[in-house]
């Protein structure tokens, strides 16, 4: 049995980033990836990569489509299809009625290195994080923007990211190590915008390089990443109430193995932490780990999607030479109320050549029953008992979204782009793979599965740095806030450990 | 002429803003944090931050770039600092590297033209030899024209070098090693300060990089001693530890000679580039990843310390053979350092002495 500081479950941008912090500090740390080892992914990733330029197209394959029938579904899958998990070794449950596409990566480093990843990193504001006291629609963040602002700006500093200052209330501004040009397509959309809105504008995205602060970690000596290791139970003791380390299996050899550890921590992506949290219930904790509130689980949230919307650029706005994002932030509800639904929706606009594809993502009311919670018979290839994953879309959803569809097609309109595949579909939740929720932070013990330092409520050596903490989720991409949210816990982990209380 | 300078709020930085100031310049401070003495021309800009660095650098048509950090910092830093300074339309930059990007203990024959290692046992080191070299190549593709300047033992009013050692002989944990005889590369601050005003306004100097360094040869007991002797402390009695040498391995007693040697760097000089890629690709596929080592922290117990608490970093100052060359700063660009290095320990020692009376 292996003894350490810290054991961290994941080790994805917030894991790494939590393993970086924490191994940078002087503690060991030890972090269990379900994934494969990296030879082994390299291994996969040519193969991949000579069968795709002999010609074989996996997206026109019945068999490896069936065998990854949920994650096919992400617009990534064809040119990395094995950084994705499989959804026949590993299934989870859903209504046939109510569909989510859990779209899941195994693999070290998480979901940001897999490649055609949009990797766009934008700040929340106060209007996000004190949502719910503007329109009541659902409860507020305990913390607020001035509160992460030195965490978002660190973050930021080691990320190095491109972008342009926009002073806009709705998307507080970034550190930018770089100013990005915008590409001419998005010039021309930016310029009709102006035209024709007062309260929108597009910019030019905030993206960087991918963040894999595992790399960091691992060069301190301190860190060690254990990569096929399928992380079953959070182990506690059962007469201090505390947790003790983790029980994983081998992917290989299906054995199962057990760490110690002074310090727990999950980041394990919003639904497989709430699942482990729930497999790890004892007669202490009966319905599961850190739930006397009874809320784990609940308040599962993801990006509204609505995808799959073409159009063909002009001959003047048209740059051959590479492609580029742009975005349209948030304008509903910013400034001015809306009478028919509260939050709002961004756009995300892709130009390639002569293309432009556009996104939406939109703000999902946060409902105490969509949620995760164990399903009791199925379990996955390793015997570990599977999700089920119950969440719909409300009205106040169904209504936005209707509004940013036709928004969408005059802000292309008008800038004179020729749409020519519109795919008015609201896409299943999950799709956009923003999914957040499920062990909400809040200041009151019986309101939030979390501190406001993502520390549990009920297990003082528990903590959870990945998304579950959201308790409202904006409308911007979240990684940037997951990974500040982490630091922030770091720091108060460490500070706690200093002073003898964790 | 206007002047920014960003690291204003450090023991480098605010003697060259001083100085500047001091010589009819219009100097601007560009600092993270709002200085503790209230200073009408200064802005407040993270150096990572294109945005608020390019908004502190607005009007200026110099700048030096004095800012530390973390190492991560260091070369993050530059990119930023290199294209704000772009944007602000300013003319030259002038970065202050370090002298220590030749290691501790240059090897002898040392001089600007030696190659560099991104693969020293000091993480320091490493970082300010890729700032150096990012900028460089922000050069070849940018505008603002560009010197760098490489200071070592930078020391004066307010240097943790002389403080760290007369905190040290307070707490009696002070040592040298091998009785201090080694060369100390020093620099007094106000030396360096006036080497930033010549490479601000020298002719012709874009893209070089300059060695600088006082005027006299110092070994480390000349900067030790007169601190001993203002606290009254016997220099002759602070013990002489000799911590065992690290092994030189094969790499560095064979190869890097020959690396350095005159011969080499006149081949490498007349190989085509494309060539020099070849092999670099080649000889770094045949390498394991770069070893970053933790740094070691100075920790010793009181009253007792032994050769093992020594950090190698140290050891290896102390037992400096090269003196790093000034003649290129002296042909270049006119640089006679103006204070003695014993009227620079003399204000040295009298600050210390104000800040040990306050």
């Amino acid at each position: 049995m292996t003894a350490c500081d810290v054991a961290i479950v994941g080790s994805g941008p917030t894991g790494g980033l939590a393993a970086k912090v924490l191994s940078e500090a002087g503690l060991n740390v030890l972090v269990l990836d379900a994934g494969r080892s990296a030879p082994e992914l390299h291994a996969i990733s040519a193969i991949d990569r000579v069968r795709r330029r002999l010609g074989y197209r996996i997206e026109e394959d019945p068999a490896a489509i069936r065998r990854q029938r949920v994650q096919s579904s992400c617009y990534a899958w064809p040119t990395d299809p094995h950084a994705f998990v499989d959804d026949e070794d590993q299934p989870y449950v859903v209504d046939a009625e109510q569909p989510f596409a859990w779209i899941r990566c195994r693999r070290p480093g998480g979901r940001m290195t897999v490649r055609r990843h949009g990797l766009q990193f934008y700040r929340l504001s106060d209007l996000d994080f004190q949502a719910g006291q503007r329109d009541g629609g659902s409860d507020s963040w305990p913390i607020s923007l001035a509160d992460l602002e030195p965490y978002y700006a660190r973050i930021e500093r080691w990320m190095k990211i491109r972008g342009t200052r926009d002073h806009l209330r709705q998307l507080p501004d970034s550190l930018l190590a770089a100013e990005t040009q915008p590409a001419p397509a998005l010039q021309v959309l930016a310029g009709a915008i102006r035209r024709t809105w007062k309260d929108r504008q597009a910019i030019p995205c905030r993206t960087a390089a991918p963040p894999i602060p595992i790399r960091d970690a691992m060069a301190t000596g301190r860190c060690t990443l254990r990569t096929n290791a399928i992380v079953t139970h959070v182990l506690t003791d059962p007469k201090t109430g505390l947790a003790s380390g983790l029980r994983y299996v081998d992917r290989w050899t299906h054995r199962d193995r057990e760490v110690r550890a002074r310090v727990v921590v999950l980041c394990a992506s919003s639904i497989e932490t709430a699942r482990l949290l729930f497999a790890s219930a004892t007669p202490q904790h009966p319905g599961g780990l850190g739930n006397s509130s009874g809320l784990l689980g609940r308040y599962l949230m993801d990006h509204l999607h609505l995808g799959g919307i073409d159009a063909d650029i002009p001959p003047a706005a048209q740059d051959r030479s590479g492609h580029s994002w742009g975005y349209i932030p948030q304008f509903r509800n910013v400034c001015e109320r809306d009478r028919r639904f509260i939050r709002g929706y961004g756009v995300q606009v892709f130009t390639e050549g002569i293309r432009c594809g556009v996104t939406v993502f939109g703000e999902m009311l946060p409902h105490p029953d969509n949620r995760v919670t164990l399903d009791p018979d199925v379990k996955d290839k390793w015997g570990v008992p599977a999700a089920r994953i119950a969440c719909v879309h409300g009205d106040n959803d169904k209504t936005m979204m209707r509004d940013a569809e036709s928004e969408v097609c005059a802000m292309v309109a008008a800038a004179g782009f020729k749409i020519w595949r519109f795919n008015r579909q609201l896409s299943p939740p999950g799709l956009a793979s923003h999914e957040v929720g499920t062990a909400r932070m809040s200041a009151d013990r019986a309101a939030g599965v979390l501190t406001p330092f993502c520390q549990s409520w009920d297990v003082a050596n528990l903590f959870v740095m990945d998304g579950s903490c959201f308790v409202t989720q904006g409308v911007q991409n979240p990684t940037l806030t997951m990974m500040a949210l982490a630091a922030r816990s770091c720091d108060y982990l460490l500070e706690g450990m200093r002073r003898g209380e964790i | 002429m206007k002047i920014a300078v960003l690291g204003a709020n450090g023991f480098v930085g605010g003697h060259i803003l001083r100085f500047l100031r001091a010589h009819g310049h219009d100097a601007r401070a560009v600092v993270r944090r709002p200085p503790a003495v209230p200073d009408a021309d200064h802005r407040i800009a993270d150096a990572c931050d294109v945005y608020a660095v390019r908004d502190a650098f607005t009007g200026c048509d110099f700048v030096v770039h004095a800012a530390l950090g973390s190492d991560d910092v260091i070369v993050d830093s530059t990119a930023p600092v290199y294209a704000a300074a772009e944007g602000a339309g300013v003319r030259r930059l002038v970065y202050i590297s370090t002298g220590s990007v030749h290691g501790q203990a240059p090897a002898p024959g040392t001089d600007e033209r030696s190659p560099l290692s991104i693969r020293q046992a000091v993480p320091y080191n490493n970082a300010k030899v890729r700032a150096e070299r990012k900028l460089q190549r922000l050069r070849e593709r940018g505008t603002v024209e560009l010197v760098m300047l490489r200071p070592t033992i930078v020391f004066g009013p307010g240097s943790r070098w002389i403080f760290d050692f007369a905190d040290r002989l307070r707490t009696r944990t002070a040592y040298v090693v091998d009785g201090a005889r080694g060369i100390c590369n020093s620099i007094y601050v106000e030396n360096l300060a006036h080497a930033v005003g010549l490479a601000l306004t020298a002719p012709d100097v874009d893209r070089e990089v300059f060695l600088v360094s006082d005027a006299e040869l110092v070994r480390w007991c000349d900067l030790y001693r007169p601190i001993a002797d203002a606290l009254g402390v016997d220099f002759d009695r602070v013990p002489s530890l000799s911590p065992p040498e690290p092994r030189s391995t094969l790499k560095q007693r064979y190869v890097d000679p020959l690396r350095t040697s005159e011969l080499v760097r006149a081949l490498i000089r007349h190989t085509p580039g494309h060539v020099k890629d070849v092999v670099k690709r080649a000889i770094r596929r045949g390498r394991p990843g770069a070893v970053r080592e933790p740094s070691p922290s100075i920790s010793a117990g009181p009253m007792q310390v032994s050769a093992s608490d020594v950090p190698a970093e140290i050891a290896a100052l102390q037992r400096c053979r090269w003196r790093l060359p000034n003649d290129k700063a002296a042909r270049i660009l006119g640089y006679v350092p103006p204070v003695p290095f014993a009227e620079g320990c003399r204000r040295s020692i009298e600050w210390l002495a104000e800040r040990g009376a306050a």
